[in-house]
């Protein structure tokens, strides 16, 4: 199972992302666990995530989230285009790209 | 330019995760709930004992909103004290519980247990009291400075060896443990105490009022001049237009005064007086970020009238509803506003034109100043009437600024409408 979370400053805006990413992976049959939260939060989730996607609007912190996260999962940024377009699929497929690394 | 983005990613990076700026951050964002019950209480009061309601008779409940009101925001202090220890106690690993307590317990002890109150024109000091000026806004800062320093004096006494007990093997360590915790403790609350005993010692004043009086009161002052509200706006939307969750980078900074200022707006209705501070976070919900930031239901508004972009009009489309409820990021990453040259200029002035517009309004008593503090998300305009209450001039103020913020968008939609088209940068 794919576990993907996503951050954003309070996890309201990614919240949109995660519903379309849900979708897309029940269209193509992948079992995934997605989820979004602020990226004050990301400490208490570490464990129940393999994949960490970070909103392009708190890529400031991405070095003290990648710090926070230590090598526990893959961390990487939503690029800008597929966060405005909020395209669930590209950014469903950059998770699993990235666990399957 | 690319230097320039990077000096304010880093500066964004600084503010964001300075441990300090964060918990405080933190502190208060924990605090909100209570805040906004507390203001609505406050408004229940005036509303329910009303005469046009049961002819008044439900004015039996007003003592049950005033105790909540004061439980919640004229007690805030306390409850802002616990949290920035806690929170502090956490980033530090030590026990959260522990910085918690000596957070409380050093600045109570800075505090005065008494208070003068004057009868019959005769001073009469009144002992085992804690002053509400103590528990509420006025303390608000000196509490979140005593916390901190109280904490980190905490975790430095924690790793020092030598005021450790070492027992005996056949001691049970839980002994020796509850020892550890104990000493660090006492001679952090020690210190703490000490330097209020010689602040009251070397100047007859206590700290928390001098720090009111030196510190606070001036800062608030300043952060309720247009100057500042606009340049906070300003470096908000700067930071946007990068790429950066601007009201995050700033909220740190903005969000104490934003709170201390509707908290001393409330404590003067209560009171039977007029509210003055203008700049509150209801303010910024209904001036600055309606639509998300940037005014940005006024530039969808726009691009409905005036573009004859497919991709914008598509965008715009996608984006509405979020923004509705205050969500633009689809809109600032989509369109995008992040490093549009031209959507980018009236991003920038629409806020900072509104904010100055709302301060115009509340200073000639269009606008009252907000005794409500809003929960996020409500939708655009039903903030404005649930921010300022039986004020239909705020809504009207409100409106001004949405059409104003429509016109200053339009050049510039117009202009982009003559912009090529980017082709996908990704596929």
């Amino acid at each position: 199972m794919y576990r993907i979370m996503l951050a954003c400053a309070q996890g309201l805006s990614t919240s949109l992302l995660v519903t379309k990413m849900q979708q897309a992976a029940q269209a193509e049959g992948v079992d995934a666990k997605i989820w979004a939260t602020s990226y004050l939060n990301i400490e208490e989730e570490l464990g129940n995530f393999d994949v960490l996607l970070v909103g392009p609007q708190v890529r400031h912190a991405l070095d003290d989230i990648t710090a926070a996260v230590g090598g526990r999962a893959k961390v990487a940024l939503i690029p800008p285009q597929n966060y405005g377009r909020c395209d669930g699929k590209a950014v469903l497929h950059q998770g699993m790209k990235l666990m399957e690394e | 330019m690319d230097g320039f983005i990077n000096v304010m990613v880093k500066m964004a990076s600084k503010i964001d995760h300075n441990k300090y700026l964060r918990n405080i951050k933190d502190a208060l964002l924990t605090l909100l709930p209570l805040m906004i019950i507390g203001s609505f209480t406050s408004m229940f009061k005036s509303l329910f004992s009303a005469d046009w309601l049961f002819g008044g008779a439900l004015s039996v409940l007003n003592p049950l909103w005033s105790a909540i009101t004061f439980a919640c925001v004229s007690c805030m202090t306390v409850v802002l004290v616990f949290l920035i220890g806690y929170l502090m106690g956490k980033s530090n690993k030590i026990n959260p519980l522990h910085g918690a307590m000596v957070s409380f317990a050093s600045y109570i002890s800075l505090v005065p247990s008494f208070t003068t109150i004057v009868v019959d024109d005769v001073p009469q000091t009144v002992s085992n009291v804690l002053g509400s000026n103590y528990l509420g806004a006025a303390g608000m800062l000196i509490a979140l400075l005593t916390g901190i320093v109280a904490v980190e004096i905490l975790t430095a006494l924690n790793k020092v060896e030598k005021i450790k007990i070492h027992m005996p093997k056949e001691v049970p360590p839980m002994i020796a443990n509850s020892f550890n915790v104990l000493i660090p403790m006492a001679i952090t609350i020690i210190i703490m105490g000490l330097i209020g005993w010689a602040t009251v010692a070397a100047t007859g004043s206590y700290l928390p009022d001098l720090f009111y009086t030196l510190i606070q009161k001036p800062l608030e002052g300043i952060a309720q001049t247009p100057a500042a509200a606009v340049l906070i706006v300003f470096v908000t939307q700067l930071l946007w237009f990068l790429g950066i969750h601007g009201g995050m980078a700033t909220r740190a900074i903005r969000s104490p005064f934003l709170m201390a200022g509707l908290a001393a707006n409330i404590a003067a209705v209560e009171a039977g007086g007029v509210a003055t501070n203008f700049f509150t976070e209801t303010f910024w919900q209904t001036f600055v970020v309606f639509g998300g930031t940037g005014c940005c239901f006024s530039l969808l508004i726009a691009i409905f009238l005036f573009s004859k972009r497919s991709d914008y009009r598509e965008t715009a489309k996608m984006g509405l509803l979020p923004s509705v409820f205050g969500i633009n990021e689809p809109i600032i990453y989509g369109l995008p506003i992040v490093l549009n040259p031209i959507i980018g200029i009236p991003f920038i002035i629409a806020p900072c034109v509104s904010t100055l517009l709302g301060w115009f309004f509340t200073s000639v008593g269009l606008v009252p100043c907000a005794v409500i503090e809003l929960p996020a998300g409500l939708p655009v305009f039903v903030n404005a009437i649930v921010g300022y209450p039986g004020s239909l001039t705020a809504i009207l103020g409100v409106a001004i600024c949405f059409v104003v913020s429509i016109a200053i968008y339009a050049p510039f939609v117009i202009a982009a409408n003559r912009m090529p088209v980017e082709t996908e940068s990704e596929s």
